[in-house]
């Protein structure tokens, strides 16, 4: 088992952001998945040891993650806000921080890191200049340059363009073969359930399920999605958008078409293909929280 | 030992990027710039010896490093939050307290550096005056950046201290050295003693001024003022505990900033 926790507990002032949280977490690729504040990044930031809990006991790798630098060194971090050395070049900032984790040939890890996430041509440029995409991926080569064991990746998708996301999603699926074990958090369960069938459910601090992916996929199903997509020709791809079977609602806000859909499914298969139909450019696809709000107040209150 | 050399290096490019280095930069320029201006404009009534003592006494030794300290002792720890780098430095190999101490030391070196740049070519400007101009600068100057380095070590340590322990570090140490140092100082009472800045001055005296109370020193009220000794001591046992008040409260800092939840 990667991760044991009991009875995990931690407030903020008057605020719960995680409560009584019993878990335990095996090898391979684990979803944290949960509305925006549900307490996701508590979690992460706790199993890593940047955050010490309220109460209650937590174990990584078998051991307490609270000020253990010798267990720092075995798990790599992505956190979710972009945080950089902006002045630095991507390469010196991976090798910076693999110099700090104690890595033998920091050069090396960085290049190996920058090479696996496909930054090598741009690693010379200053992270200040990097799109989103890039700085993404950046945090994921800082993560793996020391060869951690097991890689904690805070919502490591979001804002990214279908081919980065694909990208990543492909280089995190190889983990495990690896022999490294991923725990990955998100609130989008299409995300989660293209990573892996093993996800653990938490809604306002509190572990709401854990398990099988497909099932919670049922109830996410029943209940319509709202999906923001970023282009280039927004109008071009409403109206495409608009003959698909599902599609209950279209919107413009900020140069973005929100789109209300009760066949999920179908439009994140149809979305790329309309898209190139359309010559429209995607920059970005993101998921409110209504849908997964949706499943979990019915979760919590059945 | 490959962790602690690379953070090290870290810490000492992370200070001199961004804004920080200009207001350190500035900071520094200004006593040169000074000097050089009165030096030059002064004609024969510019006293190279009286300048220097004067900008070291009331203004390098002073303001500069207090100004320095806060600034810089405040970035190294709430800084890297509000960076949102933290995360990235807490996950190396090196323990909290180690860090704590490497950021205090490399920080400390290189503004007494800079102030000691500072300070040389200060002396090197009040060196160019007319009337008393300032022999052996580069030894004088030597001097006054032996105190400024004990002076920024100490005030380092306690902002650096104040940013792991307090959430409002900038008030705290605001609030901190103007009771303390500015009203406290001013004040002829026994505690005055006590202060960074009269003991900064009691290392002064004999260094810079021959051990004469002599112009510039006439500002200063309080009556009962350190020896040597006792300053040397009083500001080491204080930059220690600064020191271990930082090294623990960075054992016990939870990273709960804007990214918590």
């Amino acid at each position: 088992m990667i991760l044991r926790a009991e009875r995990l507990n931690k407030w903020y002032g008057r605020v719960i952001a995680l409560n009584d949280v019993s878990l335990g977490i095996e090898a391979g690729i684990t979803g944290i998945l949960g509305p925006n504040g549900a307490g996701k990044t508590s979690l992460m930031r706790i199993a890593i040891g940047l955050m010490r809990s309220s109460s209650g006991r937590i174990e990584v790798l078998g051991q307490d993650p609270w000020n253990n630098p010798a267990l720092a060194v075995r798990l790599g971090y992505c956190p979710e806000h972009d945080g950089f050395y902006e002045w630095m070049t991507g390469r010196d900032f991976v090798t910076s921080l693999a110099r700090i984790r104690g890595v033998r040939d920091p050069r090396a890890a960085a290049e190996a890191a920058l090479e696996r996430v496909r930054l090598r041509e741009v690693a010379d440029r200053r992270v200040l200049t990097y799109s989103r995409g890039m700085r993404q991926r950046l945090k994921i080569a800082q993560a793996l340059a020391h060869g951690p064991e097991l890689l904690v990746l805070d919502e490591p998708l979001t804002g990214c363009d279908p081919l980065v996301r694909a990208e990543l999603i492909a280089l995190i699926k190889a983990f495990p073969a690896e022999g490294k074990s991923v725990l990955v958090s998100s609130h989008v369960l299409h995300e989660i359930e293209q990573l892996t069938p093993r996800i653990v459910l938490i809604h306002k601090g509190r572990l709401v399920a854990e398990g099988d992916v497909h099932e919670i996929r049922d109830l996410i199903d029943d209940h319509p999605h709202t999906v923001r997509v970023a282009t280039d020709r927004p109008r071009e791809l409403a109206a495409a958008l608009a003959r698909e079977e599902g599609v209950v609602e279209i919107r413009f806000e900020n140069g973005s078409v929100w789109v209300r859909t009760d066949a999920p499914d179908r439009f994140y298969r149809r979305l790329p293909l309309l898209a190139l139909a359309e010559r429209c450019v995607l920059r970005e696809i993101s998921s409110e929280d209504d849908n997964l709000e949706a499943v979990f107040r019915y979760l919590t209150e059945r | 030992m490959r962790a602690a050399t690379g953070f090290a290096v870290l810490t000492a490019r992370n200070l001199f990027s961004g804004k920080r280095a200009w207001a350190a930069l500035l900071l520094a320029a200004l006593p040169p710039v000074v000097a050089a201006t009165v030096a030059g404009l002064g004609g024969e009534k510019a006293d190279g010896t009286l300048l220097f003592q004067g900008i070291a006494f009331f203004y390098s030794l002073r303001i500069m490093l207090y100004l320095m300290a806060l600034i810089f002792g405040i970035a190294l720890t709430s800084g890297e939050i509000e960076d949102g780098t933290v995360g990235y430095i807490y996950l190396g190999s090196l323990p909290k307290w180690a860090i704590a101490l490497i950021q205090s030391l490399v920080a400390a070196a290189a503004l007494t550096a800079l102030a000691g740049l500072s300070l040389l070519l200060t002396a090197a400007a009040a060196g160019m005056a007319a009337l008393h101009p300032l022999e052996a600068a580069g030894a004088t100057a030597a001097k006054a950046t032996l105190v400024a380095g004990v002076g920024i070590l100490v005030s380092l340590t306690f902002y650096t201290a104040c940013g792991l322990a307090f959430k409002r570090p900038l008030i705290v140490g605001i609030v901190a050295t103007f009771f303390w140092e500015i009203v406290l100082t001013a004040l002829p009472i026994r505690m005055a003693a006590y202060t960074v800045t009269n003991n900064l001055r009691a290392l002064m005296l004999p260094l810079l001024f021959d051990g004469d109370r002599g112009r510039w020193y006439r500002y200063v009220r309080n009556y009962d003022f350190p020896a040597y000794g006792e300053a040397a001591l009083f500001l080491s046992v204080l930059t220690g505990l600064f020191l271990v008040a930082a090294m623990v409260a960075a054992m016990n800092r939870s990273v709960e900033g804007k990214e918590a939840n």
